[in-house]
C-alpha cells in the first residue's frame, strides 16, 4: 500500500516537473522572439517564486493570513533597502545583505511577536507601508534620492540593476537551497506553527526555534524583495498555491507563479509600475478583507 | 511513579500551592478536584513541567524532573490542554501524528509505529470520518477529541489531562474513559485528571484529591466520597447515589424546582 502511495507520489512530481520544463521552454522561446523578457528576468522569476514559496511554508501562511507585502516585512525590508541605496548606490548586494540582518533583528523583536496574534497581523504592514510612502514622497520631492532606477529596485526587483550573471545564479541557488532545506525540515515547521509549545516535543527550545525562523523569514524576504519586489502581492490569491503543501503541489505552483510574475512584467512595459503596484495591493487587501468577513469558508487552504 | 514532595507555588504574592505531597503509582487514575482557583490546573502545570519556579520537588520514576531534557520530558510526560494549534489547515491525522515527534529522529519522517499508534487513537475517539478534514472545519466536540488523541497518542509513561471532558459530548465522553481505561491497563502508564466534572471523575478515577487554598484537603478513594465533602470544600448541596452498573458514586445537585 505505501509503496503504491509512493509511487503515485513520484509520479505527481514527475508530472510537475515536466508541466514546469515546458512552461519554461515555453517562456524561453517567448523571450527569443520577444524582446520582453531576458533570461535574467526569467531567473529573477523562478527564484522569486521558490522563494515565495518556502516563505508560506515558514509563515504557515494561508489565505487569513497576511503575505510578506501585507505583514510589513517587504515595507521594512523596502525602506532599509532606500536608504541604504542613498549611501551605498552602487553597491546592491552589499545593501541587501545588511538589510537581511537589520531585517533579522526587526523580525525577532517586532513582526514575529506581533503577528503571533491574529488581530495585530496586520497592523505592522500597514503602519510600515504609511511610514514607506512618506519616506519615499520625501525622498523623491526633496530630490535626496541619487538615481531614478535604483529606487524602483527594492519594488519591482533588482531585475534592472546591472547585477552580474552569476550575482543571479547565487540568489537562485539560494533560493531552491533554502525551499530543499525546508522540505527537509518541513515537521519541524508545522509544529512551530502549531505555536511555541508544539515546537518542544522536537527537544529544540522555543527561543532557539523562533531564533532561526527569524533569521529564514528575513532572508526570504529580502530575496523576494531582491527577485520580485511587490509584484507577489497578488500571489497568495492564486488558486494553487495554498492546495498542496507537497513538492509536486509547490513545483505546479511555482510553475504558475513564474508565469504570473512574467505576466506582470509585461504589464509593466504597457503600464505605469506605481499603479500597477499599487492597485495590486489594493485588490490584495480587498481579498484578504473578503476572505476575512465576507467568506469565512472559501476553501483554497493547504 | 510520579511523586510531587512539598510542592510549593507562589505568583504576585499569592501562594498558589503549599507543600502538595503526594505520589501517584503505576496503573492508577488519579483525579483531582476543587472550586476555581484551588490550584488544580497550576498543579498539573507543576508535574508536566510547564511552570518552572515552583519550591520542592517533582520526580518520576525517583528521578527530578528539572534533570530531564527537554525531548525526554516530552517522551515520560504528555499534557492535554485546551489551546487550539495557530495553524489549523492541517488535516486531523497530519496533526496527530505530530504527537509523535519526541520518537521521530530530527529531519527523519515518522515511522511505521507512529503511524500505526495514530491510526489507533483516531479509532479509538471515533475519529476515522474526520481523518482527513482540516482542523479549522471540525466542530467544537470533534476538537476537542483531537486535543485528547493527541495527548494520548504520544504513549508517555505519564498522562495528564486538564478538564478533558470539555465540549464533550455523551458518546464522547464514554470514548474518553474508555481510552483512559485502557490506557493505564497494563500497569505501566498513570493518569492524572483534573476536571470540574465531578461525575466523570467519581466514574473513571481509582482516586480522588481534594484540593483546598493550594492544600491537598482530602485523599480519598471514590467510594468514600460523601456529600458533606461538596458542602464543605464546594459550598455547595447535593445528594449521592451509586451507578448501579459500577457501585461508583453519582453526585447530583438539587435543582429549585
Amino acid at each position: 500500500m505505501s509503496r503504491t502511495s509512493s509511487n503515485h507520489q513520484s509520479s505527481g512530481e514527475l508530472k510537475a516537473l515536466i508541466l514546469f520544463s515546458m512552461i519554461l521552454l515555453f517562456v524561453l522561446a517567448f523571450a527569443m522572439v520577444y524582446s520582453y523578457i531576458s533570461l535574467l528576468v526569467i531567473l529573477m522569476s523562478i527564484a522569486g517564486a521558490v522563494s515565495y514559496i518556502s516563505w508560506s511554508r515558514v509563515s504557515n501562511s494561508d489565505s487569513h493570513s497576511p503575505d510578506y507585502i501585507q505583514s510589513g516585512e517587504a515595507g521594512a525590508a523596502s525602506l532599509l533597502l532606500v536608504m541604504l541605496f542613498i549611501y551605498i548606490p552602487s553597491w546592491p548586494v552589499v545593501a541587501a545583505v545588511i538589510t537581511t540582518f537589520l531585517l533579522f533583528i526587526l523580525e525577532y523583536m517586532i513582526f514575529i511577536p506581533a503577528t503571533g496574534n491574529r488581530k495585530t497581523r496586520f497592523l505592522p504592514g500597514i503602519i510600515i507601508m504609511v511610514v514607506l510612502a512618506v519616506f519615499i514622497f520625501y525622498i523623491v520631492r526633496e530630490g535626496v534620492y541619487p538615481g531614478k532606477i535604483l529606487l524602483w529596485a527594492p519594488f519591482l526587483g533588482f531585475s534592472d540593476l546591472s547585477l552580474s550573471f552569476n550575482a543571479i545564479l547565487v540568489i537562485t541557488g539560494i533560493s531552491v537551497l533554502l525551499y530543499i532545506l525546508l522540505l527537509i525540515v518541513n515537521h519541524e515547521m508545522k509544529l512551530h506553527g502549531y505555536g511555541l509549545n508544539y515546537i518542544e516535543l522536537t527537544g529544540i527550545h522555543p527561543t532557539l526555534a523562533s531564533f532561526i525562523l527569524s533569521a529564514v523569514r528575513s532572508l526570504l524576504a529580502v530575496l523576494l524583495l531582491v527577485t520580485i519586489g511587490w509584484t507577489g502581492a497578488l500571489l497568495k490569491y492564486l488558486p494553487v498555491i495554498h492546495r498542496s503543501p507537497t513538492p509536486a503541489g509547490e513545483i505546479t505552483a511555482i510553475s504558475i507563479i513564474v508565469i504570473f510574475l512574467l505576466g506582470i512584467y509585461i504589464t509593466l512595459v504597457y503600464l505605469p509600475a506605481g499603479i500597477v503596484l499599487a492597485l495590486m495591493i489594493l485588490l490584495s487587501y480587498i481579498f484578504t478583507y473578503m476572505k476575512i468577513y465576507l467568506f469565512p469558508r472559501w476553501k483554497v487552504y493547504r | 511513579m510520579i511523586e510531587s514532595r512539598k510542592l510549593s507555588i507562589e505568583k504576585e504574592g499569592k501562594e498558589i500551592l503549599s507543600d502538595i505531597s503526594t505520589t501517584i503509582r503505576e496503573g492508577e487514575i488519579l483525579g483531582i478536584i476543587g472550586r476555581a482557583g484551588s490550584g488544580k490546573s497550576m498543579f498539573l502545570r507543576c508535574l508536566s513541567a510547564d511552570e518552572w519556579s515552583f519550591q520542592g520537588e517533582v520526580l518520576i520514576n525517583r528521578r527530578p524532573v528539572r534533570s530531564f531534557g527537554r525531548k525526554l520530558l516530552r517522551k515520560t510526560i504528555s499534557c492535554s490542554h485546551h489551546y487550539k494549534p495557530g495553524y489549523l489547515d492541517d488535516s486531523v491525522y497530519n496533526y496527530l501524528i505530530m504527537s509523535r515527534t519526541p520518537y521521530k529522529k530530527l529531519f527523519n519522517p515518522f515511522g511505521e509505529e507512529d503511524r500505526l499508534i495514530t491510526e489507533e487513537y483516531i479509532e479509538q475517539f471515533d475519529l476515522t470520518e474526520y481523518r482527513n478534514t482540516p482542523l479549522r472545519y471540525c466542530a467544537s466536540d470533534v476538537m476537542a477529541r483531537v486535543m485528547l488523541a493527541f495527548a494520548f497518542i504520544r504513549k508517555a509513561p505519564v498522562l495528564l489531562l486538564d478538564n478533558p471532558t470539555c465540549n464533550l459530548s455523551i458518546s464522547s465522553l464514554l470514548h474518553l474513559q474508555r481510552s483512559i481505561m485502557r490506557y493505564v491497563i497494563n500497569g505501566e502508564n498513570q493518569c492524572i485528571i483534573v476536571s470540574h466534572d465531578l461525575n466523570f471523575i467519581t466514574q473513571t478515577a481509582d482516586r480522588i484529591i481534594v484540593l483546598d487554598n493550594g492544600m491537598i484537603a482530602e485523599d480519598l478513594n471514590p467510594g468514600d466520597i460523601t456529600a458533606d465533602i461538596f458542602q464543605q470544600y464546594f459550598d455547595t448541596e447535593v445528594f449521592i447515589s451509586r451507578n448501579i452498573y459500577n457501585g461508583k458514586p453519582s453526585i447530583h445537585l438539587y435543582t429549585e424546582n
